[in-house]
């Protein structure tokens, strides 16, 4: 099976191996083939895909978990929905954590949040195997933005000011998901980064990187990459399709990669829902 | 639903939310003790790392908290540079050779003490979140686990903080607690070498990452060599059999590695000291609104540093400074007795100190620790007696002396028959012997071990290595799997017939 892939996705074996022969490379591909707008409503969903350099088979060793990210467009604003689900390594696959966000974006280059705006956080780490650790399984915060100042509230103590940013766009990882699949590449666009809606660093910037025609199993797909770099990340890549869709995200040591049917499913199934207990 | 219903509906589902770790403590508190957290790292240097103690290439607000919070300890040393057994002695007080966890993925002898047992007698609930990585111990029997954290911190250091998190959120503060917060990154860069490497092509020989070219960085984004990149090859040959790499040698390291690429490796460090950064400072912003701002204690530490491309170097298992000295800050948020912004550039600590500090705080016994010393009278400005010298180990087969301007470094070499017994100048040959003066030469540049001029400095701190040497508990051979590996390693020396004396 023949393979063309750029340098910042073809670094290690696994995902040759694996990770694009049973996904976009394999007989039943998980390309996907609708139609796609980006600058209206949609969902997309992604395997969180441990993209270090071993060549691992069992799946639980390089799926950590998965992404759905969707968007609703409404006048000059974007709600983003997200659904994920995460792999706890050392113990994984007996450990997951789940968490779930919503928050509104401008409808600008980058989906910076609005300003106001708000948002909260809810995750839950639930383990199918030992004893409840509840109530310190759930981790709960508000956010808000106002005026440049990013304020937080946890389960407990009240608002308080987490950092206030230099003028300019904030935008958050999941933000940066949805905007590179309309983003202009005449430009370099810098910006606050509040990755996860949790942690600030001042000074990142994206911009377009190039074309790449890549083939996954014989099948060329025309790819447009960006890279996106700045504090407390090492430089990520995201790869959109000719129609925008994100089909890859190459972070240090991850990638999300497209599949509407992820391998582990966001919503805790049965025994996810009652393994904590 | 009928109002019976709904209120058995609502009291199961109460219970069910207020299900908690039943207390794991022992013994009775006594009074007027903080609580503690741990935060340690994986792979983080001392040096070229943290903003507030200088370095210039990295933004670290939540470190620079508690550094400008704290004391920070600037001759702090892991007591051997490898995950599992420098853990072992955070957790034991003893060192390696005592424990047995010599390398990585074998267990810890089964008669060791635990820190963790010790609060607990002492009136503590201990928590654990995040990277345990000690063989032969079962985090699970020694905390409640809120986490039990995975190997890599891109991928899960974010849960590591929630957990702590949610747990400061939600702690009844019945009783004193311990948490311990045990965050992966930096030692995320163990990964990127070998993919940048695989990114690069090959210029004149040497293999050059794309970055710059493809316009993803600019050049003066990237930090310059650093000063320590030299070194002076006399090194211990269980060294360059682990590090170097040679013409005979198959997998050959960083023979090939251009400069481009040294410099994108400290790049990459940098950010990964960042991104463990930003997690410790949401920690801390959790801490401070929490009830127990006041009266909570924190250690920040390391088990092992980086290369950080000094010395030609990634990752560990050397006794460079990079690699050997590590951060240590006491420090807190409140009210505590603690001098702030302090840099303690005189007393010399190890990892192994750790137990005992914590067990001073907590009024816990920790006489049962074998080795350590409470650096709390050092953070309260009280007068303490001091070790003269400190003392680590590395790889079985490496012993290391430092009275803070000199360091000394011996290797032993394996005897006809590996036994398992690890390595000591009683029962093995030296090997390679390396001496700096960090004085005269802080980058450890020349060894001066064969130098005659030093001949003085180079007896005193073989005496001195000798003596701590036999201040050791008694050594047991250690487990099957640290066998294979010393086996290995000085096959690996023979069969490349690497020097082992100069």
């Amino acid at each position: 099976m023949s393979y063309v892939l750029h340098w910042s996705f073809d670094d290690n074996v696994m995902l040759r191996n694996t990770i694009f022969p049973k996904g976009f490379s394999a007989a039943e591909s998980t390309l996907p083939t609708e139609v796609f707008d980006p600058l209206s409503d949609w969902e997309n969903s992604y395997d969180l895909v441990y993209s270090g350099p071993q060549d691992f088979t069992e799946p639980n060793k390089y799926i950590y978990g998965s992404l759905r990210l969707g968007a609703k467009f409404s006048g000059d604003g974007v709600r983003l929905t997200v659904s994920s689900v995460r792999q706890m390594g050392q113990n994984f696959p007996k450990e997951r954590e789940f968490l779930s966000t919503a928050f509104d974006c401008n409808r600008d280059e980058l989906f910076s949040l609005k300003d106001p705006s708000s948002w909260k956080i809810e995750a839950e780490t639930r383990n199918v195997q030992t004893a409840p650790a509840a109530p310190y399984r759930t981790y709960f915060q508000k956010g808000s933005l106002n005026k440049s100042r990013i304020y937080k509230k946890g389960a407990s103590g009240g608002s308080y000011l987490y950092r206030e940013a230099e003028s300019g766009p904030i935008a958050c990882n999941w933000g940066l998901l949805a905007a590179v699949q309309s983003m202009p590449r005449d430009r370099r666009f810098s910006f606050s980064y509040l990755e996860d809606l949790e942690r600030f660093s001042a000074g990142h910037s994206i911009a377009f990187l190039e074309d790449f025609e890549a083939s996954f199993g014989g099948r060329k797909v025309m790819l447009h990459g960006y890279a996106h770099k700045g504090p407390g990340i090492i430089p990520s890549y995201y790869w959109v399709d000719d129609s925008g869709r994100l089909l890859i995200a190459r972070f240090g040591l991850s990638m999300l990669v497209y599949n509407a049917n992820p391998e582990i499913d966001s919503v805790p199934s049965r025994i996810w829902k009652g393994g904590a207990q | 639903m009928k109002r019976r219903n709904f209120l058995q509906t609502s009291a199961v589902a109460t219970a069910a939310a207020s299900v908690t770790y039943p207390s794991n403590a022992k013994g009775k508190a006594a009074m007027d003790v903080p609580n503690m957290i741990f935060i340690h790292v994986d792979q983080m240097s001392l040096l070229d790392s943290i903003g507030a103690y200088g370095c210039e290439y990295t933004s670290t607000p939540g470190i620079d908290r508690l550094v400008q919070q704290g004391t920070s300890f600037m001759q702090s040393y892991s007591t051997d540079p490898v995950c599992c057994p420098a853990r072992a002695s955070w957790w034991t007080g003893a060192y390696s050779s005592e424990h047995g966890v010599v390398c990585n993925s074998t267990p810890c002898h089964p008669d060791m003490p635990d820190v963790s047992q010790l609060l607990q007698n002492a009136g503590y609930n201990t928590y654990f979140s995040g990277k345990w990585h000690v063989p032969g111990k079962k985090v699970r029997d020694l905390f409640h686990v809120l986490h039990e954290g995975s190997w890599w911190g891109e991928l899960t250091d974010t849960e590591v903080t929630r957990s702590a998190v949610a747990f400061l959120d939600n702690y009844d503060g019945s009783k004193p607690f311990f948490l311990s917060v045990g965050y992966l990154n930096p030692h995320d860069i163990c990964i990127t070498p070998k993919y940048d490497a695989a990114r690069s092509t090959k210029v004149n020989g040497k293999k050059v990452p794309p970055y710059v070219a493809d316009g993803v960085l600019e050049d003066g984004e990237i930090p310059p060599l650093p000063e320590a990149y030299d070194y002076d090859p006399r090194e211990p040959g269980i060294l360059v059999a682990c590090k170097r790499g040679s013409e005979k040698k198959s997998n050959a390291a960083f023979n090939d590695w251009s400069d481009e690429l040294w410099r994108m490796h400290r790049y990459n460090y940098h950010r990964f000291t960042e991104m463990v950064d930003r997690q410790i400072d949401v920690l801390l912003d959790a801490l401070e609104q929490s009830n127990f701002k006041d009266n909570t204690l924190i250690i920040f530490s390391s088990d092992h540093g980086e290369g950080i491309s000094r010395h030609k170097t990634v990752a560990k298992s050397t006794f460079y400074d990079e690699v050997c000295r590590v951060p240590f800050v006491v420090s807190t948020l409140g009210r505590l007795k603690v001098r702030k912004d302090l840099r303690d550039e005189q007393h010399l600590v190890s990892g192994v100190d750790l137990g005992r500090t914590l067990c001073d705080y907590a009024k816990a016994d920790g006489a049962v620790l074998p080795h350590g010393l409470s650096v709390r009278p050092l953070v309260e400005g009280q007068k303490s007696e001091w070790r003269e010298f400190v003392y680590a180990e590395n790889s079985a087969y490496m012993h290391m002396v430092s009275d803070g301007t000199v360091k000394y470094i011996r290797e032993y070499i394996e005897n006809e028959e590996v036994t398992g017994l690890p390595p000591c100048a009683k029962t093995h040959a030296t090997g390679v012997e390396q001496l700096f003066d960090l004085a005269r030469d802080p980058n450890e540049g020349r060894n001066l071990a064969y130098d005659p001029e030093y001949a003085p400095q180079l007896q005193r701190m073989r005496k001195a290595l000798d003596e701590l040497e036999d201040e050791r508990i008694s050594i047991k051979p250690v487990a099957a799997q640290a066998q294979k590996f010393m086996a290995a390693r000085s096959a690996t020396i023979k069969k490349n017939k690497i020097p082992q004396e100069y």
